[in-house]
């Protein structure tokens, strides 16, 4: 003999549910203890004894399959229940808004850079904001009543009557963090320098009267301007993420020799492309070296310098750097 | 600074475009931020004659003439001009040309044929200013009748075309400071001959001491090393030829007369500030050249009164100072139109002598500019002659056989010593010894070699700034062009530092305020004093000497100022909720000082927040912030830093709470108060706390690094106490008590409840805390915990007289 597993598997398979009525209709057939498939258990006992273990299994299967069949369709219609849904039960609802944290594009500007120059291998290094003559000017061979002076309009805090070397003074610039750094390490030094500066200026929309800047440091053994040149094409090209076309101008910093800016060629939609300039750099003035008592024959070393409010800027095309420190959340919120 | 690139070609020959210039001397580092055209092209400007003019139907003072073009071109164009009349020969803006001039708005003037006032116009009869030629706007230019009708503008008249570049001088080239320094880099780097308008420096043999119609004494010899006079006699003052007013219109100055314009010139050629004295007005016929004293007024011929500071130096005649020196004249001795006769000035004046006196009156000249910078003090003779040169040119007279040269300070060239190996080393480079050789000659070094590789150059006293080996070094390098020094293929990265402490603390209090949802803002560091005053005592304020304006006078003293000030900001511009965040440093005077003696900078943390906590929405009604919003986000700052355990908090008064570290306190959190927010017009409830990230990065950086604990293997028990105490109790004295009486199974304490209310009696409160006992070794009952809580109420009993409530 043989049971007829085989049609009930198929009529389970087909039977269709589509209401608490069919599924009931469903439950009576295949589930209850007075079922089909509870009549074939029944019928168990007729089987050869060496067929039921084998019927066993399969009756088992089909048990199985109509009770999942049940129950998931019993979910399905008890979720399809659309009759009772209350006005807040609507998963189109809007949602709340919540408050987000965002970093400001000066702080995001900053760690793109501080990223490039710690794959470098560059540690960094801090200073006070306000500093003294001999760290701002005099030890990066700034002499006094020189017209280099005029370059960077100064805040002054104290006006020393004996020794200008410790007039206080708003610092200028970081380079007064080279001076540091230098004075307490020995080479090598690989440093930046992040930091706020001050310039007695008037306040436009491409000038404020404070602002930040970065510098890096490298003084070692046999460190030179070729060298300096291909830092400089890595860091612009980590920083604005694409190949860049570049030249360098000599310029002058007193404190470093050869000196230099580098440009970046800018181009824009619907615009003229342009040079802009985005930093100086250098050679450590051998003067400059001799004043924190390095031996120039001996170690060089080169130091670079860029606005962070510049190549913020520049990434993300803002052209008017008083938005940097007005905290609008309408600004603020679009670096979240 | 301006520079003509027509002028240029005096002193150096070149095809190159304006443009091509410009780049080349950039890249030798005068950097040229601009070029702007002068004068006209002219094309597109044709002669024309006047065929008719008649009186315009619908305006008075237009006429509308037919205007013969040659050819078959007979064209009808409106004129508003008073002075045209048929029959003139004219110079017409064909339709297409594009004007020399903009239009007031800025945008390019193109003639177009258009209707004005009804009539048809089909081109444009210039005046002068219209084609850029001058000023003149008085009338349309009448031409010669000879001019051939047709023919190109250009045919008839110069167009005057140049270009002048704008060079954005760095300090330390005094020598680029004139026309003939710039083209000096420039025949360095085309390789071509320098033309020098004078044959030599050197003195000719008619120097005197004893002229025998005027004396000059230098009675400074430190401020003024070297005086030369120069007379002129029989000149006529007229205005300047042509070819130099344009000169002196190209680098932007206004031609004054013939003898002033050539003192302009040649400063503006040879770098030398000269000054023409009309001699009939000296005094005694003498020059002093000398400092006074005493403060000394003077009127300088801008016509400005001016105090001018003691130690000043000053050019004086026989009775009265005649000129501020080196910055500028005085009005009593100023070039006049009876002038006959000239003294022609031209000294070296020390630099930093002028560059004070400048700087005290606030009034930097062109003179003063170069004097401060360092002029060449041996062109000092060449430069008057080739003054005295122009002016007998073009203003007639006659120079003075004899002239005057007082050197008291001589000043020899420096030599300074280059060596190739150390070029080559400084450089990444490998020039050879002549190639280096060749540039400084080009620049007008005197280069002897020495050894193999090493020479001796001889500094042109023109460059001031070359004084040692590194500068001798950048002069080679910048004429080769950086840009062509190759890069290395790699550079050596030396062992890396580990990052300072700092870096890595104060980035990640940046990055858990960011992720507890703070925005971070940067504020303004300089503030107004009254504004200052607030948080600090009068004494601990630090100002700036010379603030820009009294609202950015003094540093900021806290960071809460800029928090108002954001938060002001906002919420008058619609905001309805902020949250905040800044970590900056904060200025006070202090009898330690952290860099400086007496000056304590450090930089601290801000988290503020304020306004709404949440809007009015369909799940929920409209909430505003209370402090404890801004409490438990400064508990898991501190927790994200592991100093929970080490920040103690304590009340300080009803409206501050403040964190103690070590007994210190390091910070505080804070409702701001009405008075405090209504002068940033804020009503929305605003809370500030702020801590020292300096001292908590003290104690940070000496724990040890943080390890994994075990979780929990047993569960724990939680135990409600409800405890009735008197309002005027504090909840946190409670809560301490607890803590430290309950002791190690206590693992955590929440204040699930606070009320109080009739049933408890007038001046009673309730509060409910939830204390939560989880012993490592083994599932805690109830039994357990009981010895536990009747010690904690005994405590809370006699310490603070509380009730256990049933």
């Amino acid at each position: 003999m043989k049971l007829d597993t085989d049609s009930i598997r198929q009529s389970i398979r087909d039977f269709e549910i589509n209401s608490s009525e069919t599924l009931e209709q469903f439950r009576l057939q295949f589930v209850s203890r007075k079922g089909k498939v509870a009549e074939l258990f029944s019928q168990m006992g007729k089987l050869a004894a060496e067929e039921r273990s084998a019927a066993g299994k399969v009756l088992n299967e089909l048990k199985n399959e109509a009770q999942s069949r049940f129950d998931l369709a019993k979910l399905n219609l008890e979720s399809q229940v659309t009759g009772k849904r209350t006005a807040t039960d609507d998963i189109t609802l809007q949602a709340p808004v919540r408050p987000v944290g965002s970093l400001h594009p000066l702080t995001l500007t900053l760690e793109e850079i501080k990223k490039v120059f710690f794959r470098l291998g560059f540690s960094i290094a801090e200073g006070p904001e306000i500093e003294d003559d001999f760290h701002n000017f005099t030890s990066l061979n700034f002499p006094p009543e020189h017209p280099a002076r005029d370059m960077q309009d100064t805040f002054y805090i104290h006006k020393d009557e004996q020794s200008i070397d410790k007039d206080l003074l708003l610092r200028t610039h970081t380079s007064p963090v080279q001076i540091r750094k230098m004075l307490e390490q020995r080479p090598p030094i690989r440093s930046i320098m992040p930091g706020r500066v001050y310039r007695n200026e008037s306040v436009t929309y491409k000038s404020y009267f404070l602002f930040h800047q970065v510098e890096a440091l490298y003084v070692d053994k046999n460190v030179n301007f070729a060298e300096l040149k291909e830092t400089l094409v890595m860091l612009a090209e980590m920083v604005f993420n694409r190949k860049v076309e570049y030249r360098l101008r000599p310029s002058f910093f007193p404190f470093t020799e050869p000196s230099l800016e580098m440009d970046i060629w800018w181009e824009q939609p619907g615009k003229p492309g342009k040079w802009l300039e985005i930093l100086g750099a250098g050679m450590v003035h051998p003067n400059v070296l001799k004043s924190v008592d390095i031996d120039p024959e001996v170690y060089s070393g080169f130091a670079l310098g860029m606005g962070v409010e510049r190549m913020a800027s520049l990434r993300y095309g803002i052209e008017d750097i008083r938005i940097f420190y007005e905290n609008d959340v309408r600004f603020l919120e679009q670096f979240q | 600074m301006k520079v003509s690139y027509n002028w240029l070609k005096d002193y150096v020959s070149f095809d190159q475009s304006p443009q091509e210039v410009a780049d080349i001397l950039t890249l030798t580092g005068l950097e040229v931020e601009d070029i702007q055209q002068i004068g006209s092209s002219l094309s597109g400007v044709v002669v024309g004659q006047v065929v008719t003019c008649e009186q315009h139907p619908n305006a008075d003072r237009l006429k509308v003439c037919t205007v013969d073009l040659g050819g078959d071109s007979v064209l009808p164009i409106v004129c508003g001009a008073p002075n045209v009349t048929a029959g003139q020969k004219v110079l017409v803006a064909t339709v297409g040309t594009e004007m020399p001039i903009s239009l007031p708005d800025g945008s390019p003037f193109i003639i177009r044929k258009s209707k004005i006032r009804g009539e048809v116009s089909e081109g444009m009869i210039c005046a002068e200013d219209e084609l850029g030629l001058g000023d003149d706007h008085g009338g349309i230019i009448v031409l010669d009748d000879s001019a051939e009708v047709g023919k190109p503008a250009s045919s008839v008249i110069n167009s005057n075309i140049d270009y002048v570049l704008e060079i954005g001088l760095t300090p330390n080239r005094p020598d680029a400071s004139c026309h003939l320094g710039v083209a000096r880099d420039l025949a360095a780097v085309l390789n071509k001959h320098l033309k020098k308008p004078f044959k030599t420096l050197s003195n000719p043999d008619n120097a005197v001491t004893e002229h025998p119609d005027f004396s000059i004494l230098i009675s400074d010899p430190d401020k003024c090393h070297r005086y030369v006079g120069v007379l002129v006699n029989g000149v006529k003052i007229g205005p300047s030829p042509e070819w130099l007013s344009n000169r002196i219109k190209a680098i932007g100055l206004r031609p004054i007369n013939n003898v002033v314009d050539a003192t302009n010139y040649v400063l503006h050629e040879l770098g030398q500030p000269l000054h023409a004295f009309d001699y009939n007005l000296i005094a005694g016929k003498s020059i002093d050249v000398k400092s006074f004293q005493n403060e000394v007024v003077f009127t300088t011929l801008d016509g400005l009164e001016r105090k001018v500071p003691a130690g000043s130096l000053f050019i004086c005649d026989g009775d009265k100072p005649v000129a501020l020196a080196g910055i500028m004249g005085g009005l009593n001795s100023e070039i006049n139109d009876e002038t006959t006769d000239v003294l022609i000035e031209s000294a070296y004046f020390e630099p930093v002598g002028v560059r004070k006196t400048s700087k005290a009156l606030s009034l930097q000249t062109d003179s003063s500019y170069r004097f401060e910078r360092g002029i060449d003090p041996n062109i000092t003779y060449a430069a008057a002659f080739r003054c005295a040169t122009i002016i007998r040119d073009i203003a007639g007279g006659k120079i003075h056989p004899k002239y005057v040269d007082v050197h008291p300070v001589k000043t020899e060239p420096r030599k300074v010593g280059l060596r190739l190996k150390r070029l080559n080393q400084i450089l990444g480079t490998s020039f050879m010894i002549n190639q280096a050789v060749s540039v400084l000659r080009a620049l007008e070094f005197e280069v002897k070699k020495t050894t193999a590789d090493e020479m001796i150059c001889t500094v042109p006293t023109f460059r001031p700034d070359v004084t040692e080996e590194i500068d001798l070094i950048e002069e080679v390098a910048r004429i080769y062009d950086y840009n062509k020094i190759p890069t290395p293929d790699y550079i050596h990265i030396p062992r890396p530092e580990i990052l300072p402490f700092r870096e890595q603390f104060v980035s990640r209090l940046r990055e858990v305020s960011r992720s507890l949802d703070f925005r971070e803002i940067y504020a303004n560091s300089l503030l107004h004093e009254k504004t200052a005053a607030d948080f600090a005592q009068d004494d601990e304020l630090i100002h700036t000497l010379n603030p820009i304006s009294k609202d950015t006078a003094v540093l900021r003293p806290s960071l809460v100022p800029g928090l108002l000030r954001a938060a002001g900001y906002n919420f008058n511009r619609g905001a309805k909720s902020i949250r905040f965040f800044e970590i900056g440093n904060i200025f006070r005077r202090g009898e330690s000082g952290t860099w400086h003696k007496g000056i304590i900078e450090e930089t601290w943390l801000m988290l503020g927040l304020g306004g709404m906590r949440r809007e009015e929405f369909w799940s929920h009604k409209e909430e505003t912030y209370q402090i404890f919003d801004l409490r438990s986000a400064v508990e898991v700052l501190l927790g994200s830093i592991h100093l929970q355990n080490k920040v103690a908090t304590q009340k300080v008064s009803d409206t501050e709470l403040g964190f103690f570290l070590d007994k210190k306190q390091i910070g505080s959190i804070l409702e701001v108060p009405k008075t405090t927010k209504s002068t940033y017009d804020i009503d929305a409830p605003l809370f500030v706390a702020t801590l020292s990230v300096t001292a908590m990065q003290e104690v940070a950086q000496r724990l040890p690094a943080m390890t994994y604990k075990m979780v929990p293997k047993y569960p724990g028990i939680d135990f409600d106490l409800a405890i009735q105490v008197p309002t005027d109790i504090d909840a946190g004295e409670l809560e301490l008590t607890i803590v430290s009486t309950a002791g190690s199974l206590l693992k955590s304490i929440s204040t699930f409840d606070v009320f109080e209310g009739k049933s408890l009696g007038e001046g009673q409160k309730s509060i409910g805390f939830r204390l939560r006992f989880i012993d490592e070794m083994k599932t805690l009952t109830i039994k357990d915990v009981d010895s536990i809580i009747s010690k904690v109420v005994k405590k809370l009993s006699g310490n603070h007289g509380a009730k256990l409530r049933s």
